[in-house]
């Protein structure tokens, strides 16, 4: 084999090198080097692959310095994809009207996706702005909550409800705003109290749903608040009707006897007595006859407002006749019973109504005391045994306590 | 014609629908080459190459604006008026406008053109020739920015790379 030949060969050996190994030197063999226009070749070459492994692995930014044929091919690649990075910028910047041309069926790619993405963008544009529209002029109050219960989102009809603007809201607990004590759950139904702007509170039903989780909004629960104030403060007020005495305030006789029942039901398992304490205003029937009806009605008002002033939180007052009252005292003795009855009888008779100017009427009443007994069995045998102490009082003279013997008797 | 005197305007370029009902407004590129090269050939022996270079490019810069006025909608934002602009210089045969780079705050774009009208398919001659596009670029810049714009070719295909790339500078205002 000629020398000739053999360089040849090792010249073709390191091109082909350079084509097919990724460790392929960017300099020439050294035997090779002496060869000026090999060593340019090669060099050339070398410096063409090292851009196409740039430009393959995304790098657009080497500035490519060599001419030719095959580097001025890269710069056009490299040109374009320069471009196409600008395009793809400016889309999604929301400028859909950038199109690629003469790229063949790339161009034709490109376009129908820019086309179908600007067409999903005005679709889902039209769809929020619709459910935008819906949310900001319903009554009702829409919000969403994130993981931590902050609220994300909240319609402007909260200014209705609670006073507030809606960026007065956004980021804060929805615990912050209303009586919840935490994130509210899923799927749930609860009635709630709305703190307002003002320092009032508004009563709320509100109804909570999971938003699906592929949304991958922050978002995670949508709720629906529906102001029932008004239907909170009716029925209340049915409430109040059903249960309290329209004249006094004091509960009325069937809810007392509901009460009372609940208590001697309680009392065995709780290991405590329950006492009850019947009083009647004296000689009621002069005071109406004398001052009339309405300074009548006013003493009866007064009993209960003195009452209440003597009694505890838990005890319970009563209307139970047309000037009969009673008292339940939970935990009570007959004997200690007996003490707040000689109380309530003391401040009665210092206590001195005045239903009209220049009109003082004062009045003392007669009271009545039994203790539950477990052989007893209901509530109306209390209510009975402390009604017969009551005229044992009255017949002893009124504006005094006496206290039921027969249940001594019979123990 | 107008008195060039007056200063340079589109309407110099006359009306080709009148005095062209048959030929129309087109023509062949190697026409266009033709008065282009030799002019520059001739401007090179009688003022030197930097001369003809400025010259050439001072010549663009004008018709880049008068393009600009006469041809291009008034345009709010950049992506817009590129938009236009690529459309227009395809229509004019002109070139293939591409946008690598935008940084209208510091006022610096880098952008090319495929096809070229002044230098695609010329035999290698280890120069920059698109003295001329430089002008132009610099004239539609100004046109639509306001700012003084100079554009250097960084790539030419005269020059062996195959690709026209040119770098637009805004200079600071003072």
């Amino acid at each position: 084999m000629s020398e000739g030949v053999a360089d040849l060969d090792r010249a073709v050996a390191a091109l082909q090198r350079l084509l097919t190994d990724p460790h392929a030197p960017e300099q020439p063999p050294a035997e090779l080097r002496t060869h000026k226009g090999f060593a340019e070749l090669y060099q050339e070459l070398a410096a063409v692959r090292s851009h196409l492994q740039r430009i393959s692995h995304g790098n657009l930014s080497q500035p490519i310095r060599q001419r030719g044929l095959l580097s001025g091919y890269l710069k056009s690649l490299q040109a374009e994809l320069r471009h196409l990075t600008w395009q793809t910028q400016r889309i999604a910047a929301g400028d859909f009207s950038q199109r690629v041309e003469f790229l063949g069926e790339f161009s034709a790619a490109f376009n129908t996706m820019t086309e179908a993405l600007a067409r999903t963008t005005a679709e889902l544009s039209q769809s929020v702005a619709h459910y935008r529209l819906l949310a900001e002029n319903v009554a009702d109050v829409i919000l969403t909550l994130d993981r931590t219960g902050r609220l994300t989102y909240v319609s402007p009809s909260v200014f209705r409800l609670a006073g507030y603007q809606p960026d007065e809201l956004v980021g804060r607990s929805l615990t912050e705003v209303t009586s919840l004590k935490g994130p509210p759950r899923p799927d749930t139904v609860v009635e709630l109290q709305v703190r307002c702007k003002d320092g009032t509170e508004r009563w709320a039903e509100m109804t909570t749903a999971a938003l699906p989780a592929e949304t991958g909004a922050e978002a995670v629960l949508v709720c629906v608040l529906r102001d029932t104030t008004d239907r909170k403060r009716l029925e209340l007020n049915l409430e109040q009707l059903a249960t309290v005495d329209g004249l006094t305030g004091a509960f009325n006789r069937r809810f007392f006897v509901q009460l009372c029942e609940r208590e001697i039901a309680e009392a065995p398992r709780r290991c405590r007595p329950v006492a009850l304490v019947m009083l009647d205003v004296d000689h009621f029937k002069r005071i109406n006859d004398q001052y009339g009806h309405s300074a009548g009605d006013e003493v009866l008002r007064q009993v209960v407002r003195t009452g209440r002033q003597v009694l505890r939180a838990e005890d319970a007052f009563g209307r139970v006749g047309g000037d009969e009252f009673a008292v339940l005292l939970p935990g009570t003795t007959a004997e200690q019973a007996v003490r707040v009855a000689e109380r309530l009888r003391a401040a009665y008779a210092e206590t001195e109504v005045t239903p009209d100017a220049g009109v003082r009427i004062r009045f003392t009443a007669s009271f009545g005391v039994a203790q539950w007994r477990p052989e007893w069995r209901t509530a109306d045998d209390l209510l009975l045994r402390a009604d017969r102490a009551l005229y044992a009082a009255k017949r002893a003279g009124r504006n005094c306590v006496c206290t039921d013997t027969e249940g001594d008797q019979g123990a | 014609m107008p008195n060039s005197k007056d200063g340079f305007s589109w309407d110099q370029i006359g009306d080709i629908a009148l005095g062209r009902p048959n030929l129309g407004p087109t023509t062949r590129l190697e026409a266009y080459r033709l008065m282009q090269f030799s002019l520059r050939h001739v401007l090179e022996a009688e003022y030197g190459a930097e001369a003809a270079d400025r010259l050439f490019r001072a010549a663009g810069r004008l018709a880049g604006q008068a393009f600009a006025e006469r041809q291009m909608e008034p345009r709010g934002s950049l992506p817009e008026y590129v938009r236009d602009l690529q459309r227009l210089l395809r229509e004019f045969g002109i070139g293939i406008l591409r946008v690598e780079e935008t940084n209208p705050d510091a006022g610096r774009l880098v952008l090319t053109v495929a096809e070229d009208l002044d230098c695609s398919g010329l035999p290698e001659m280890n120069m920059h020739v698109c003295k001329y596009d430089e002008g132009f670029i610099a004239g539609l810049l100004e046109a639509f920015t306001g700012r003084i714009y100079h554009v250097t070719e960084v790539d030419c295909w005269a020059s062996g790379e195959r690709v026209c790339r040119f770098v637009a500078e805004a200079e600071e205002p003072q």
